[in-house]
């Protein structure tokens, strides 16, 4: 009796968890214990028959073919070069204000987050071939072919880097620049030779060093960071843009914006 | 007023329709007649079958359940006809994803493909059939998928005769069903002797109907769980 009563108030409670989970994979799973409980309280009302069915059909074989049918649709694939404020690994997690609004957007739809780490220019062509939904990470708005660019969320500035003032510069220019931001963050630190042009996300990591060597100069053609989105996912594109709006209007993005470059 | 497109306006019309046509049939529907229910649970007796309920609804009730695979096969042909459309995901060649899964499933898919047969064969005297028989033993082919991967999985079945022999068991269990009308007796009715209640040749041709509904929900859930799994990828 009491058991009875205990799996007939879970019933409801399993439902309504199962119709407020926002990740489909969770609410899968409280629908299966919905159907287990089900079963249960099947069998305390000497149905084993439909118990046993409930729990062969409801249980397992409608969880399983929901789980694989969400395989695809119940994630989204970001590919992001690391940039400081925006993207970036803190020890084993992720952080910055383009992750931020990504897991905003994905909490909206209801979606998982998995995230690749790729080198500049290869993250448009993932998005491209459909490999990923979206590139992320200190990308500037420049109108690339074959990607949704979403409205910019966070204008950046250009700055231009040359120095030390005391070394000569005609040396410069031969060397090919550094690959990877960890490089020039050597170099500002050794107070290596340099002359190159970064973003406000980059410029902004090096501005906690001493720059006081080199000549900065803000250069004209401000743009803005911008999320490239895969054609094949208009309806992704439709909630960052919906998401970015709303934190916009809500002042949540400035906040974000001040948290992340003080 | 929002535009509706023809193609969601008209199952929606349909919809409400069935809807109405429903309530407006059961509006002064009595109730379960007492009496005929106690009638078939009478004929459920005489078929010589332990448990009543299978007796019924394969034996009393036959055609319901007639039905019902045919809504099944109808299920698994809609699963099939539109993930064609999706075409296959390419996946790359499934490495057992741990040993512990692995060794596990290799342990459970006996013991499930086990209780998926004896809920069948049993279903006759205990709780169980060929339906909760044939599901349970379908998804731990599933289990097995998600260990050793879809494909090893499948090419030990040949997909195409599996379709056949589905749509073969469903031809075979009509025959049966229709097959008392060349000796003269009315369709649907039982032509083997009820037998000793209890024994496992017993209650006429419920353990027939069980067999073949199992096979038939096997391969069923099989190729549904497969066609997900080719269509939309692994696990």
């Amino acid at each position: 009796m009491i058991s009875r009563t205990v799996l007939l108030i879970l019933l409801p409670v399993l439902a309504i968890a199962a119709l407020t989970q926002r990740r489909r994979l969770s609410a899968i799973i409280a629908m299966g214990l919905f159907s287990f409980a089900l079963a249960g309280t099947y069998f305390l009302l000497h149905a084993p028959d439909v118990a046993i069915t409930e729990s062969a059909v409801g249980a397992a074989l409608v969880t399983s073919i929901y789980v694989l049918a969400i395989r695809k649709t119940g994630r989204i694939t970001v590919v992001a070069s690391e940039a400081p404020g925006l993207l970036q690994r803190d020890a084993d997690r992720i952080s910055g204000l383009e992750w931020e609004i990504l897991e905003r957007v994905a909490r909206a739809a209801g979606l998982d987050l998995t995230l690749t780490f790729l080198p500049g220019d290869e993250r448009l062509d993932a998005v491209r071939r459909g490999d990923a939904d979206i590139a992320a990470g200190g990308l500037l708005a420049e109108s690339a072919d074959g990607v949704l660019e979403t409205p910019s969320h966070l204008p950046t500035a250009r700055y231009e880097l040359r120095g030390p003032a005391g070394q000569r510069h005609a040396a410069a220019p031969d060397r090919s620049p550094p690959a990877y931001f960890s490089e020039v963050v050597d170099a500002v630190r050794a107070c290596a030779a340099l002359s190159m042009t970064l973003d406000l996300a980059r410029f902004h990591t090096l501005s906690r060093y001493d720059l006081g060597a080199y000549e900065v100069r803000s250069m004209e053609g401000r743009g803005g960071y911008t999320f490239a989105v895969s054609p094949d996912r208009d309806d992704l594109y439709r909630h960052v843009v919906e998401e970015l709006s709303k934190m916009r209007e809500s002042g949540e993005l400035d906040r974000s914006v001040r948290r992340h470059f003080p | 007023m929002r535009h509706v497109p023809l193609r969601l306006l008209l199952p929606a019309l349909l919809l409400v329709g069935a809807f109405c046509a429903a309530v407006w049939v059961t509006f002064d529907y009595p109730g379960p007649d007492r009496h005929a229910a106690d009638d078939w649970v009478d004929a459920a007796r005489l078929t010589g079958a332990v448990n009543v309920v299978s007796a019924i609804y394969l034996n009393v009730r036959l055609l319901d359940t007639l039905l019902e695979v045919l809504v099944f096969s109808v299920a698994v042909l809609g699963v099939r006809f539109y993930l064609r459309e999706r075409g296959h995901v390419e996946t790359v060649d499934s490495i057992p994803e741990s040993h512990v899964l692995r060794l596990s499933s290799d342990l459970l898919l006996p013991v499930i493909l086990l209780l998926g047969i004896q809920l069948t064969a049993y279903g006759h005297l205990a709780p169980g059939g060929g339906f909760s028989g044939g599901v349970a033993a379908g998804t731990g082919l599933l289990l097995a998928a998600i260990a050793l991967g879809a494909d090893a999985v499948a090419r030990r079945f040949h997909e195409g005769a599996l379709a056949h022999l589905e749509w073969a068991v469903l031809l075979c269990a009509l025959f049966l069903a229709a097959f008392p009308v060349a000796f003269g007796r009315p369709p649907l009715s039982d032509l083997l002797p009820p037998g000793t209640p209890g024994g496992l040749a017993s209650g006429g041709s419920i353990l027939l109907y069980n067999v073949l509904i199992g096979v038939k929900v096997f391969i069923g859930t099989w190729i549904m769980l497969h066609h997900f799994i080719l269509h939309r990828g692994e696990v």
